[in-house]
């Protein structure tokens, strides 16, 4: 089975995540007026279904590139530039969980040593 | 020997989200159309996973698909 | 009247029914010769506060596993809808042959499902590099496939076909399985992976990743 062939960045896709977090907040704003929706929960609702499609999209970036880096159809430095990336883009899914309350568990991410980037 | 009684699948034994998986994941779909909410209710009110799992779903599909069987 | 569509079935079964479907609307069979079709019909949308999305799902899974435990079903999609039941005829009409012709050829087989996830993030220092990330990340990758390929290995001639495919919920493994080899198929897992952490089973489920499109 294929993955995803478009070729979206990990950039693109962190910068999606920037533009989403205003647009959350913005939501949950007009939505708080619902019956059993603080805007708190409404807002970290969006929140967890937002970063868990950031971390899909970042899992299908990911096993691309692993694929490509065995067919040797990326270069040395293309390997080290997507990884990175890639890192950055996972330790950033976990701080701005993190800033709307959300544990790894809450998205279903499992965060070891790279966690710690961010810890306070 | 009447080899279709199988014993069921007890709902304890699967956890809910294999279940919900395979209810919006698994199966014939006749529109064409990708369905990423269940029925309009609210995502926030339904498993993260499932929805996940729904876009993974959807994927698949729109790969598969040559655009203009696309029906709306 | 708007309808919910459950399943396929072959025709001239000896289907005992559920006594409701979902939202605790009867189900009744339309024929499309030679298949017939489970249905209930599907009322306008409650108001947001009453509905309950997941306790919906429940309800058919359990309706599709009642019909399953019986004969060999062609599931659709939650919630595959139709304006009426003129509109599901033309969409079953032109497949209705075919469709028999695969519940029969399906008719005594299920699907296992074993799920193999990794730990999802890359075993390295924090002050590691993007390579060595990547590395790591196919090293997982790798050692899942080898998981499976000693799963798959183990089943033998239990899975009369297999399939697997990555997941966001790690790498997913479907056996075509008879019936009367279920408890086989679980003892093998048990006796080959049941003690890794993170592979789990399930199953008996219709055999909808081997069957195709309609």
């Amino acid at each position: 089975m294929s993955d995803n062939s478009r070729q979206h960045s990990p950039d693109d896709v962190e910068q999606a995540v920037a533009q989403l977090r205003q647009q959350l907040q913005a939501t949950a704003q007009g939505a708080s007026g619902r019956v059993d929706c603080s805007p708190e929960t409404v807002e970290q609702g969006l929140a967890k279904l937002v970063l868990t499609l950031i971390e899909l999209l970042r899992q299908l970036l990911e096993r691309q590139a692993i694929r490509r880096m065995e067919g040797g159809s990326l270069c040395e430095e293309q390997v080290e530039q997507m990884g990175e990336a890639l890192m950055k883009l996972e330790a950033k899914v976990k701080e701005l969980a993190e800033e709307f309350g959300l544990s790894p568990a809450d998205l279903n991410l499992q965060l070891g040593p790279l966690g710690n980037l961010f810890e306070k | 020997m009447d080899t279709m009684f199988v014993a069921p699948q007890a709902e304890d034994d699967v956890s809910l989200l294999d279940i919900l998986d395979h209810v919006l994941n698994a199966g014939v779909v006749l529109h064409g159309n990708i369905i990423i909410s269940v029925a309009g209710v609210d995502l926030v009110y339904v498993g993260l996973n499932v929805i996940l799992t729904s876009i993974e779903t959807a994927l698949r599909h729109i790969h598969q698909l040559p655009p203009d069987s696309r029906r709306g | 009247m708007p309808l919910l569509c459950y399943c396929i079935i072959e025709e001239g079964n000896t289907l005992s029914l559920p006594a409701q479907g979902v939202l605790a609307a009867p189900l009744r069979l339309v024929d499309v010769a030679p298949v017939q079709i489970v249905t209930s019909e599907w009322p306008p949308m409650p108001a947001p506060s009453q509905e309950n999305a997941v306790e919906r799902a429940l309800e058919f899974h359990r309706v599709i596993h009642a019909i399953f435990e019986q004969v060999q079903v062609i599931q659709f999609r939650f919630p595959t809808t139709l304006e009426d039941e003129a509109a599901l005829r033309g969409h079953i009409e032109p497949r209705a042959a075919a469709s028999a012709e695969t519940l029969r050829r399906f008719r005594t087989v299920v699907q296992m499902e074993v799920r193999l996830r990794g730990t999802g993030h890359g075993a390295v220092a924090a002050s590691a590099s993007g390579t060595e990330y990547l590395q790591s990340r196919r090293a997982e990758m790798r050692s899942l496939e080898q998981g499976a390929d000693r799963l798959r290995e183990a089943a033998g001639s239990i899975a009369l076909e297999w399939r697997q495919r990555w997941s966001s919920a790690g790498l997913r493994c479907y056996a075509l399985v008879e019936r009367e080899r279920v408890v086989d198929f679980r003892r093998t897992f048990e006796a080959t992976a049941g003690s890794a952490p993170q592979a789990r089973v399930s199953g008996p489920w219709p055999p909808a990743e081997f069957m195709g499109d309609l």
